[in-house]
């Protein structure tokens, strides 16, 4: 028995350990995974469908290529009733608005590659179909497409971290509904205690009544017999009425 | 009557001893809460720090 009981605080010692270098575990990846990611528009050279050419990049941490895609798409075509579409994996608008940018509709071609670190979007805008926006181009012109790449991505990182927090207050209320789940279970089986053992006292206090009835009808049957054995003439009423209370008696015990 | 206040007795150190149980679990839960609510924190702190 001994040695059962201490191989079982050792075994339970070893699980705890092993729980709480799992919770450390989760708690430094968690860390890595919600490491925060600097968004940064860089000026890039880079092959699109017409040829090498100037364009601005941003990473968006963590995202997917199908969500920006339809985002993005869906951000070429505000203000504008020209639709954006996809030609050679490029996303394509040929009467883009933007007023911090332009007073014209302008042309811009956007490439999108899914990395391991997230989505990386190049727009490639042109206002007379020759010349793309570059680093010598007019600096607020520039500062605008940056500043529009840069808002982008924050919006869509933002929808990613969302994401997270509320998978993460998901896992939280679920942990806490486990947690009250096993207070109630707890709490029931206490009542349960309770009543069994209101049920046996119950038991043991009717054991109790039914011993002294016993008893009181033992003592009963004990008088009822000396009375009946006291009648010395068998054949008299007396007699017979004794007899019969005695057999009552008996058959009650 | 006796046999019945036997197996009373039976159901409620099977009770006692699920509660042991459950009070085990419920100490697991609690440090898994608290954990998840650091968590939640970093990814709190991460979506408000995005700009």
């Amino acid at each position: 028995m001994v040695i059962i009981t201490y191989l079982y605080s050792k075994i339970s010692n070893a699980m705890k350990k092993f729980i709480s270098f799992i919770q450390a575990a989760l708690l430094f990846a968690s860390g890595t995974v919600f490491a925060q990611k600097e968004i940064n528009v860089m000026a890039v050279n880079k092959e699109m469908s017409r040829g090498l050419q100037p364009g601005y990049m941003v990473n968006i941490p963590e995202a997917k290529i199908k969500d920006i895609r339809s985002a993005y798409e869906k951000r070429l075509e505000e203000n504008t009733k020209v639709n954006a579409k996809e030609v050679e994996a490029e996303l394509v608008n040929y009467g883009a608005v933007n007023k911090n940018f332009s007073e014209h509709p302008f042309i811009i071609y956007a490439r999108l590659v899914e990395t391991i670190e997230g989505v990386e979007l190049t727009a490639f805008v042109t206002e007379d179909s020759l010349n793309f926006l570059n680093e010598s181009s007019s600096p607020d012109k520039v500062a605008a497409l940056k500043k529009s790449l840069h808002d982008f991505s924050v919006e869509e990182y933002k929808k990613v971290a969302s994401k997270q927090l509320e998978a993460e207050n998901d896992k939280l209320n679920e942990l806490k509904k486990t947690l009250d789940s096993q207070i109630s279970d707890e709490n029931s089986n206490t009542k349960s205690i309770g009543s069994k053992q209101r049920e046996i006292e119950n038991y043991k206090s009717k054991i109790e009544t039914n011993k002294t009835q016993q008893a009181a009808k033992t003592d009963q049957i004990a008088s009822q017999k000396k009375l009946a054995d006291g009648i010395a003439d068998k054949n008299t009423p007396e007699y017979s009425l004794a007899a019969k209370n005695l057999k009552k008696y008996e058959g009650e015990k | 009557m006796n046999k019945s206040i036997d197996d009373t007795n039976v159901e409620i150190k099977n009770l006692e001893h699920e509660n042991e149980d459950l009070k085990k679990q419920q100490e697991e839960s609690k440090q898994k809460i608290s954990a998840q609510k650091e968590v939640f924190q970093k990814a709190e702190t991460k979506l408000a720090g995005i700009k």
